[in-house]
Order: structure tokens, then C-alpha cells, then sequence
């Protein structure tokens, strides 16, 4: 499962196109701003009832978010024992150097500047996809009392 | 010999007034003896006179008696005898009555005693001739003869008392008489014994005096005897002396010379000679003032008036010395009157050394007089220990607006606001100046015309050697303009900081700005080109050649765009981003990039010479940009030339070291020199050499940044150099300065093998 939390829907469109072109078929949740992104992470709210420990194995975290900003959502998912040990993708416009610096600061896993050339944007998600779903070890889920 | 005679004489006529008043009183006594033994005399005679009368006086009473009884006996006997007794002792009667009279003819009481007895007399002897008549008739007339004789007893008894009065008178007559006699004789006796006495008397103090006077005569002479003597030794002492102090004279250095009242020299010392060069010989007898060419201070006149006014004179006089040197000496004349008429000594302190020493100094101190007076941009001026001004400069009377005759002798808290007078700030200057030496302040002081100046004021005490105080020196500078400079600084730097912070406000929104812009600008075109490509990719089948086309320049707009922005942002970035210094080595920074380009388009070949060891000081990450961008557009302009190079090294321009990116490609024209640098200026077209215009604007930012400037040269086809300077590293201008380019230039291949 890949969580995307992205509020700009011709994103979202373009972030599944990729996925898609490149064969990636894990369940791709997306949630439009933070706050719903934890409300799923830690399965409240909205997400009552689901079972918290069936956590996506990539966040892809846009920056510039509603109600609750992506580095703040970071610094939750971090917080949070649950979420933790979640790799989180910062997927973003901004080549604000105090961006990148937060965004590691608060123990993202990668960063990575969405081109405007579709297929270099393309290029992009593909290799997350090929790291982060198959490549890299996932982290053991915590265990719960 | 005078005195002698004088005294001999003296004594002459002592001795002479002596033998004269002796004989004189010897005169007077004689006299008086004379008289007193006369005197004696006439009263022994006047005695013997007086008992003359007293006899005859006896003697007449008597023959009245006698006479009286005859009478009556020859009444009683017979006639005849009887009557030539009574005849007989009448006349004796008759007689001494005469004698009496005469005798006491000087006598008037006795005198008229005698008249009365005559008279008695009479009547007697015309009773005495009756009884003669009677006697004739003889006894028958007895009875008228008994009362006859009756009457003649009883005027014989008047006559008798008559004369016992008389007798009575003449002993004490005699008494007294012989008592005048007496004293006469006591008198005389007195006289004689005085007259002796005074005689001797006289006589004695004739001698006494005399002795006397001889005696002193011989003190007299004794006296003069000495007096001669001592002086002669006075004499001698006084002629010893007056050589001794000759001598003197000569020993003292001042000229010591005696002249007349007209100039004439009449002495000169040896100072005098050595002092002028004349010698005693040559100016004896000259005119003092003719001989020395002396210049005087004052008029002759003057001079002379004040010497013979107050018998001195003292004075500076210039002479010339017999070898024509000047010599300016301190006189003083004394006139001194001698026996042969006044004179003037005068004395002469030479202090031609002194006085010139004296000038020297002054023409100094009058130097640094002008000096101090002629600073125009100081007030300079001296207060009294009190705090008056006693000298005033131009740069004061400037500063203050006051004539130095207006301020002098006035205290100088009239350059004070009322507020610091008030509050005792004048003289708390000068306590602390006098306590520490110095004071300085600054603050308003008030000009003449009431006006303000913000001053500068260094009070500074004077001392003489022993530490007294003397006065200040004030040294006070108009900062009014710099007060004015700062004062505009100052609003200037508010207004900056007012400024920076609206800059800074600016700044933070055009931050977010930018980061708007990189965010939300960016996302539309994604979706542009995505979904452009989205079109091409599943819609080709429905799109003709055209369709497609105008797909793929949506695409490629979208992307340029993105880029555009991009580049906006890092120009954006270099301007504000804070910057860090540190040493970095721009060769090996070149070395990277130039890698770096290589590694993006390995099948070009191009010549990269980087000079090594190029070290500045400034920020890594910027000047990297500053490398990127130009070896980037040497790069890019090279990219059509067969046989490209590129040199990144330095050279010198006179002090300054200039770095260089040279390159042999497409080159510019010079006239659009100016335009390289400005944002989004191109001088190529995007056709032939994509780019946005933005990379030499970012560039050129950082470079002045970095305090340095960049330019440009180049021609058309033949290639463009940029040239840059960077303040320099000091710890490494000396190795800079010993790389030598053409010695160190490595040629960095990146062929096709690479």
C-alpha cells in the first residue's frame, strides 16, 4: 500500500498515471491534507475502524498542504509510535534548502523535487516505486499490547 | 693756629674783665666805706652837739636860778650888791639862752620852746625892774614887793620847765643820736668786713676762672693734638681704601666709568676696556657717547632730566665696541657731587649675550605666537588661574564670533548655555582640568551673537616647574558640522534600519513569494506538460501530425517555464541568502564543475585549462554557482565549435588580481557589452543556444556580493572572456602571487575515451 497525501488533484491524476505506466499495482490510498492522512495513519476519525496495523509501505508527502502542512504531519508520523518507523517520501515543488533541511530534520527518508517534465516526473515515481516497494526492506510493525 | 689765638685772646680779656670787676668792686666798697665811716662821724658829732645843748641848757638854768635868788636876796639885804649879782647872772642866762637858740636854730620845736621862754623872760624883767623901784622907797612897800617877788618866782619856774622840756627833748634827742651813731658805727664795721670779703672774693674767682681757662686751654690743645692725629689716619685708611676699591673697579667685568656732566670720560675701568676695547688712555678725555656711538632709549634730554631730577638713571643702551660690534648693555648713572662740580658715574652690565639670546627666544615664541593665532579651524586661547581669557586666536575669534578686545580680561563662561552656568559647569571644568591635568567635553557652547555651535573643548592646566598653577590653555573645536554629519548619519542610519526592516518585511514575503512561486507556479505546468503527455500518449491515434505538434510545444513551453522559474528563484536565493566566508579553493571548484559538464555531455570535446591553487576567500555554495554559470556558458557557446577550450585562471592588474573564464566560442558583439548581465537579457536566441537570461544577473550578484566586480569581453566567433575580481584573501596573496600561469596551466582533457 502506498499512502499519497496530495490536495492537488491533477497531481494525484499524474502521480497514479505514473505508477500505473510502470506497472506498480500496490493499493495507492490518497489523502487530501494532513490531517486526514494521520486520521488514516492511525485509523480515526474519518477511518474508524480500520485496522491500523495494515500501514503502506511509502507515504509520498507533498509539502504545501490544508489545514495540516506536510511537515507537520511528518513530525506526528514520528511522534507516533505506530507510524514511526514509516518510510516517508517528501514528494514537493520546493527547492527551499530550509525545506529540505526541516523535512530530514524530522527524519524523512528521501527527498525527492517533482519535476515539470512529465516524463522525468514519470522517471521519478518509477525508481521510488522500484526502491521503496521492492528494494528496501520494510520495517517491522510495532508491536502492540 | 687760629683757635690758639683765638683762645689766647679769650684769656686776655678774662684776665682784663677779672683786674677791671676787682677794681670795680674794690671802687664801690671804698665809697661805701667812705659814707659809712662819715656817716659814723656825723652822728658822733651830732652827739656832741647835742650834749653842747644840753650843757648850755643845764648851764641856763642855772644862772636863772642863780640869778632868781640874787633878786631876792637883794630885796631882802641890801640893795647895792645885791643887784650887781643879779646883773651878772642875768647875761649868763642871756647868754647860754643864745648859745641854745643858735644851737638849735635846725630844731623848730626848740625853736618855738625859746620864743616861749623869751617871752616869760620879758615879763620877769619888767617884774624884776619894779622891784628895783621899790627897793627906793624902801620897807613901806613890802607887801606889793612880796607879791612881785611872787610872780617873779612863779615865771621862773615856767622859765625853768620851759627849759627842763627843752633838756628833756635834747637827751633823747642825744638817745637817738647816739644810737644812729651806733649803727653807724655797726654799719661802717659791716662795710669794711664785706668790702674785704668781696674784694677777696673776686679776687679768688678772677684766679679761679683763670686757672681755669688755662686748663682747659691745655685739654684744648691736648684734644686737637689727637684729633690731628687720628686724622691722619683716617687719611692714610681712606687713601688705602680708595686704592683698594680702584683696584676693584678694575676687577669687576661691567664697564665702571666717571665722566662730567658734559660726557667728558674722566675714569675707566678695565671692564670698560675689555668690554668696548678701548684702553684707558684712548678714552680718557672723549665724549662718552660719541666715542661708544650710544644709542639711547629715550631722547638725551629726557634721560638727563630724570638723572639730574633723581640723581639716577637706569637704562638698556646699544654701543659700538671699538671693532664695530654692537653691544647692548644695562646702564645705570649716579651723579655724585664732588668738591670740583657733579659728575656721573655709570656703570654698564654687558648683555649683548642675553639679549640676543632673549630675541632668539622671542622670535620663537613669536613664531609660535603667529602660529597659534594664525589656526583658523582651532580657538586657542589662554585663561588665567581664575578662569579669564587672556590671549584669543583667529580660529577663536572665528569659532566665537569675538574680537580678541572684546573677550580679553572677561571669564569664559560666556561661551556657556545659562542652563551650564546654572548648573556650575564652568568652573567644574576647570577644577577637574586643574586636578587631572586635562579636561575634555563636548557639548553647546554659545557664540557671540547668542548663537549655538556644538563644540569640542579640551581644557588643559599650566604649570610652571614648581607645579604652580598659571592659568589653562582652551583649545576648542566648532563641531557643529560634524554634530550636523552625525546628527544627518544618524537619521540616515535610523532611516536604514526603518528601511531594513521594511526590506526584511519585503524580504520575508517575497520569501514566501518565491516559495509560492517555486510551489504553486510549478504544479500548473506539471499539469500541462502531464497531461499533454497523457494527450500524446493515449489520444496519438485521434491527433494528426499538427495536433501533435502543438501537444509537444505545450509541453516544451511548460517545461521552459519551469526552468524559468527555477532560475528566478536562485537569483531570488543568491541576493538574500546569508553568506558565509571561508576559504575556498576555486580550482578545484572549477575542476568539479568542469567535470560535472563533462559528465552531463561526455561526447563533446573540450580543452578545460584551470589554473590550480587559486584560493579566495567568500562563500562556497555561491561562487560554485558563479563557476557553474560561466564555465556553463562557455560550455554552451563552445558547443558549436569544432576545436573548443576553456581557461579558468587569474592574472594581475596592477594590484588587484582578476580571474578569467575564457572561452573560444560564439563570442558577442561589444556593444550589447552592457546587457549580458541584466536579468532575462540574451544575446543569442533560444534556438541556437537555449538559456534563460538569468544565469550572468545571478552571477554578477554574487560577484558584487563578494565586494568584487565582474566584466565582460568578446567578439563575434571568437569567443568571450569573463573577467572577475574578488576581494582578496591576504594570507594568500603571496601564494597566489607566486603560482605563475603559464607554468602551472594544466590542461584538463575530457575526450571521448573519458
Amino acid at each position: 500500500m502506498i499512502l499519497l497525501v496530495e490536495d492537488n488533484e491533477d497531481d494525484e491524476l499524474l502521480t497514479l498515471r505514473a505508477l500505473a505506466r510502470h506497472n506498480i499495482k500496490n493499493q495507492v490510498v490518497v489523502t487530501r491534507d494532513g490531517a486526514e492522512a494521520m486520521d488514516f495513519l492511525l485509523a480515526q476519525g474519518h477511518y474508524n475502524g480500520r485496522d491500523p496495523s495494515d500501514v503502506p509501505a511509502m507515504i509520498l508527502l507533498d509539502l504545501k498542504l490544508p489545514k495540516m502542512g506536510g511537515l507537520e504531519v511528518l513530525r506526528a508520523i514520528r511522534k507516533n509510535e505506530l507510524t514511526q518507523l514509516l518510510p516517508v517520501v517528501v514528494l514537493t515543488s520546493s527547492l527551499e534548502e530550509q525545506d529540505l533541511i526541516r523535512s530530514y530534520g524530522l527524519g524523512a527518508n528521501s527527498y525527492v523535487r517533482k519535476p515539470v517534465d512529465f516524463h522525468q516526473f514519470s522517471e521519478a515515481v518509477r525508481q521510488l516505486g522500484l526502491y521503496w516497494l521492492i528494494l528496501n526492506q520494510k520495517p517491522p510493525l510495532p508491536k502492540r499490547a | 693756629m687760629g683757635p690758639e689765638s683765638g683762645f689766647k685772646s679769650r684769656l686776655g680779656r678774662k684776665i682784663t674783665a677779672t683786674a677791671l670787676i676787682t677794681v670795680a668792686v674794690l671802687v664801690v666798697i671804698s665809697v661805701w666805706e667812705y659814707r659809712s665811716v662819715r656817716s659814723l662821724l656825723n652822728a658822733t658829732s651830732w652827739v656832741d652837739h647835742t650834749d653842747v645843748v644840753i650843757s648850755t641848757i643845764n648851764s641856763a638854768r642855772s644862772n636863772l636860778h642863780i640869778a632868781s635868788t640874787a633878786v631876792q636876796s637883794a630885796m631882802l639885804n641890801g640893795r647895792e650888791t645885791a643887784a650887781s649879782g643879779v646883773r651878772d647872772s642875768s647875761a649868763d642866762f642871756d647868754r647860754d639862752l643864745r648859745a641854745v637858740r643858735s644851737l638849735t636854730a635846725d630844731n623848730p620845736g626848740q625853736q618855738i620852746r625859746i620864743a616861749e621862754i623869751d617871752s616869760l623872760l620879758q615879763e620877769q624883767r619888767s617884774i624884776e625892774r619894779d622891784l628895783a623901784s621899790l627897793e627906793h622907797s624902801s620897807v613901806m612897800v613890802s607887801g606889793r614887793m612880796a607879791a612881785k617877788l611872787n610872780a617873779q618866782e612863779k615865771l621862773e619856774g615856767q622859765i625853768d620847765a620851759s627849759l627842763s622840756t627843752m633838756l628833756h627833748d635834747e637827751v633823747i634827742l642825744r638817745h637817738q643820736r647816739t644810737e644812729d651813731g651806733r649803727r653807724a658805727e655797726n654799719r661802717t664795721m659791716a662795710a669794711i668786713a664785706l668790702g674785704s670779703l668781696l674784694a677777696s672774693a673776686v679776687l679768688i674767682g678772677g684766679v679761679v676762672i683763670i686757672r681755669g681757662d688755662l686748663r682747659a686751654r691745655q685739654l684744648a690743645e691736648a684734644e686737637v693734638l689727637r684729633a690731628n692725629q687720628e686724622l691722619e689716619n683716617r687719611v692714610t685708611e681712606r687713601t688705602r681704601e680708595l686704592a683698594y676699591q680702584a683696584e676693584l673697579l678694575d676687577v669687576a667685568h661691567d664697564a665702571i666709568l666717571v665722566r662730567a656732566l658734559d660726557g667728558t670720560i674722566q675714569f675707566w675701568n678695565k671692564g670698560a676696556e675689555s668690554i668696548y676695547g678701548f684702553s684707558r688712555e684712548e678714552a680718557h678725555g672723549k665724549i662718552t657717547h660719541v666715542q661708544l656711538q650710544t644709542q639711547f632709549p629715550l631722547p638725551i634730554d629726557q634721560i638727563n632730566e630724570v638723572l639730574v631730577r633723581t640723581g639716577t638713571w637706569e637704562g638698556e643702551l646699544s654701543h659700538v665696541r671699538k671693532d664695530g660690534s654692537p653691544a647692548v648693555v644695562a646702564s645705570r648713572w649716579v651723579i655724585q657731587q664732588t668738591p670740583e662740580g657733579p659728575r656721573v658715574l655709570e656703570i654698564n652690565t654687558d648683555i649683548t649675550a642675553s639679549k640676543q639670546a632673549q630675541r632668539k627666544s622671542q622670535r620663537v615664541e613669536e613664531r609660535f605666537r603667529l602660529l597659534v593665532e594664525g589656526v583658523r579651524d582651532y580657538g586657542i586661547f589662554l585663561l588665567d588661574p581664575t578662569g579669564h581669557v587672556t590671549t584669543w586666536n583667529e580660529g577663536a575669534q572665528r569659532i566665537k564670533g569675538y574680537l580678541a578686545h572684546e573677550i580679553i580680561g572677561r571669564h569664559f563662561s560666556i561661551f556657556y548655555p545659562q542652563s551650564d552656568i546654572a548648573s556650575g559647569k564652568p568652573s567644574y571644568e576647570l577644577k577637574e582640568a586643574a586636578a587631572e591635568g586635562r579636561f575634555e567635553d563636548e557639548g553647546w557652547r554659545l557664540r557671540k551673537d547668542g548663537s549655538r555651535f556644538w563644540a569640542n573643548v579640551i581644557i588643559t592646566a599650566l604649570r610652571d616647574p614648581q607645579g604652580n598653577l598659571l592659568g589653562f590653555s582652551k583649545i576648542t573645536r566648532d563641531l557643529s558640522e560634524r554634530k550636523l554629519a552625525e546628527d544627518r548619519i544618524s537619521a540616515l542610519n535610523a532611516e536604514i534600519l526603518e528601511r531594513n526592516e521594511n526590506l526584511m518585511a519585503v524580504n520575508k514575503e517575497l520569501e514566501s513569494f518565491s516559495y509560492s512561486v517555486s510551489h504553486d507556479l510549478r504544479a500548473p505546468l506539471r499539469s500541462i506538460h502531464g497531461f499533454s503527455s497523457a494527450l500524446l500518449e493515449d489520444y496519438s491515434d485521434q491527433l494528426d501530425a499538427s495536433g501533435k505538434s502543438y501537444l509537444q510545444r505545450i509541453s516544451t513551453a511548460a517545461t521552459r517555464m519551469g526552468q524559468l522559474i527555477d532560475n528566478m528563484i536562485q537569483l531570488a536565493r543568491t541576493a538574500r541568502i546569508e553568506m558565509s566566508r571561508e576559504n575556498v579553493n576555486l580550482s578545484s571548484l572549477a575542476t568539479e564543475v568542469a567535470n560535472q559538464l563533462q559528465g552531463v555531455d561526455p561526447r563533446r570535446k573540450v580543452q578545460f585549462r584551470i589554473q590550480p591553487d587559486l584560493h579566495v576567500e567568500g562563500d562556497r555554495t555561491l561562487l560554485r554557482s558563479v563557476l557553474e554559470n560561466l564555465l556553463g556558458n562557455a560550455w554552451k557557446f563552445t558547443s558549436k565549435t569544432a576545436d573548443a577550450s576553456i581557461e579558468f585562471g587569474s592574472s594581475k592588474r596592477g594590484d588587484d588580481l582578476v580571474y578569467f573564464v575564457h572561452d573560444n566560442g560564439a563570442g558577442f558583439d561589444m556593444r550589447y557589452a552592457d546587457k549580458l548581465f541584466g536579468v532575462f537579457q540574451r544575446l543569442h536566441s533560444e534556438k541556437d543556444y537555449s538559456g534563460t537570461g538569468v544565469g550572468l544577473a545571478t552571477v554578477q550578484r554574487i560577484i558584487q556580493r563578494h565586494g568584487g566586480k565582474i566584466w565582460a569581453e568578446g567578439r563575434p566567433g571568437e569567443g568571450a572572456s569573463f573577467f572577475f575580481e574578488l576581494t582578496p584573501v591576504k594570507s594568500d596573496v603571496t601564494a597566489m602571487e607566486r603560482t605563475v600561469m603559464a607554468e602551472n596551466v594544466i590542461a584538463v582533457h575530457k575526450g571521448d575515451g573519458a
